[in-house]
């Protein structure tokens, strides 16, 4: 470092010195710097649009406070700057104040607002509570419906297989009977465990099974039960004319029906009914209407007597002629056949009169 | 300026010296007044100050109040009229202070109740969502 160099510096030094003895601005305090600080922040503007006189006696005190600083008398200085902090700080809390009060007020439009929509949120989760009960009783209901259409279709199956048992299944169609007494079973198990679709399946397939057996069996047990009927039938008229409801007839049950047998209803070689046998022609017709369920077959015999086409045509005239009187008497014609049988049909000797007396004779016959 | 004030301030106190050398038993009653109705004021605000918010400044009160006794003892009207200043001013923020806890204290519990209630709303609405869709659930679901 030459001479030069260190005369500039000590010179430097002495200006500093100089200048720093004049007095520059003094410094401020922590409380001014803190004032300060605070009118910058950017809540600022807010506070002194809100509370402008509070910000105003902040603003004149903070000025005197910096003319006490800078005439140097740090009380004044320190009392004006105190004043203004408070000043301001307290405009800062009214308008912090003034924020929450708008917060509270907000909260408060919120809480109404919350309160309302969760009165008719409350409303509408009953609402929706019934809808979903109800919705499960509609659902129960159809479920307890399709049960019991399904169990409906079972009971008719069940139906079948027990009128074919009473039908005498097992002795007409015993494999029928079994197979569907299984395929029965099957669907009933089934149903029990409540799967319902595979229950109508199997109930279908017991059907069908059960029709297969009512096919089998019922035409052969209508046919037993028609002649059963019928032999009942013919066995009641037989007592009935037993008992002489016919004066002068006979009655005997033979392969094809009934047949009865009616003597003297003719006077000889006539073919008109005589008056006095008409009498047991109309107990005739009484029993042909109340056993309306045979047909009749009106069969006229002579004896041997006479030419035959002669003995044949008056057979054939007198079996006519009982058929008129029992139309007439209301029977139904439809039900009726006559046939004259001449002396073909003998039941006694022709060669003694008694003979002959049998031979000469109206047989009507009901039909099985 | 500062001269101007300085001369006017001394001009000032002549006058004020003047003035409470005729009237110093009534000012001095009337600020003895002040003093004892802030000192009771301080009393309040640290009921009030349960969340021992403005403790500090609380304590900056009762530091001025005892200043200001002392300058009434002390018949330092100008001090004592500066210190007074300084209570008020204190008292004020005070004041301002506790009130706005309160607000703001009272604006948390409104929000919370909001929010509560809220929560409840949003609670139920999907107690809704979830009835409307056990609700479809059972709808579409066939018999067995």
């Amino acid at each position: 470092m030459n001479r030069k160099q260190t005369q500039r510096i000590v010179l430097a030094t002495l200006l500093a010195a100089a200048l720093s003895a004049c007095g520059g601005p003094p410094r401020k305090t922590s409380d001014m710097t803190d004032y300060e600080g605070m009118r910058q922040d950017l809540y600022a503007q807010t506070v002194e649009e809100r509370f402008p006189e509070l910000s105003h006696e902040a603003k004149k005190n903070y000025a005197k406070a910096l003319e006490a600083h800078e005439d140097g008398e740090p009380d004044q200085a320190l009392h004006f700057t105190r004043i203004a902090l408070y000043k301001w700080r307290a405009a800062q809390a009214k308008s912090k104040m003034q924020d929450a009060a708008d917060s509270t007020l907000a909260a408060e439009n919120r809480l109404k607002i919350a309160d309302d929509e969760l009165k008719d949120a409350l409303h509408r989760k009953q609402t929706a509570v019934e809808a979903l009960e109800q919705a499960k009783k509609i659902k129960s209901l159809e479920g307890q419906m399709v049960r019991d259409e399904k169990s409906k279709r079972l009971g008719a199956v069940a139906t079948k297989v027990k009128e074919a048992v009473a039908m005498e299944a097992a002795k007409y169609a015993p494999n029928e009977l079994a197979k569907a007494e299984a395929s029965l079973k099957v669907a009933q198990e089934t149903f029990a465990t409540g799967k319902l679709k595979e229950a109508d399946k199997a109930t279908d397939a017991a059907n069908v099974d059960a029709d297969l057996l009512v096919a089998a069996v019922k035409p052969k047990y209508d046919a037993e039960k028609r002649v059963r009927d019928l032999d009942a039938r013919l066995r009641v008229l037989l007592e009935k004319t037993d008992k002489g409801l016919v004066p002068g007839a006979k009655g005997k049950i033979v392969q094809r029906g009934f047949v009865l047998t009616l003597r003297g209803t003719f006077a000889p070689a006539k073919s008109e009914i005589s008056p006095d046998q008409t009498f047991a022609i109309d107990r005739v017709a009484d029993l042909a209407k109340e056993f309306g369920e045979f047909k009749l077959a009106i069969e006229g015999h002579t004896d041997n007597q006479g030419r035959k086409d002669n003995n044949l045509m008056t057979s054939q005239n007198r079996a006519q002629a009982v058929l008129s009187y029992l139309a007439g008497k209301g029977v139904d014609v439809s039900r009726m056949s006559a046939l004259g049988k001449g002396d073909t049909e003998p039941v006694a000797d022709n060669r003694t009169k008694a003979g002959r007396e049998q031979n000469r004779r109206v047989d009507i016959v009901f039909l099985r | 300026m500062s001269r101007i004030l300085r001369l006017s301030r001394g001009a000032a106190t002549v006058v004020f010296l003047g003035l409470t050398t005729l009237a110093l038993p009534a000012l001095g009653a009337s600020k003895r007044e002040t003093i004892n109705q802030f000192t009771v004021k301080a009393e309040e605000f640290a009921a009030r100050d349960s969340g021992k918010i403005v403790t500090a400044e609380i304590g900056m009160l009762k530091a001025f109040l005892a200043e200001a006794q002392n300058y009434l003892a002390q018949e330092e009207e100008e001090d004592l009229a500066l210190a007074l200043d300084r209570v008020k001013a204190v008292a004020e923020l005070i004041d301002a202070e506790l009130a706005r806890a309160d607000i703001e204290d009272q604006a948390t519990k409104a929000q919370g109740r909001a929010e509560t209630k809220e929560a409840e709303l949003a609670k139920v609405n999907e107690e809704i969502k979830a009835l409307q869709k056990d609700r479809e659930a059972v709808e579409a679901g066939g018999a067995r």
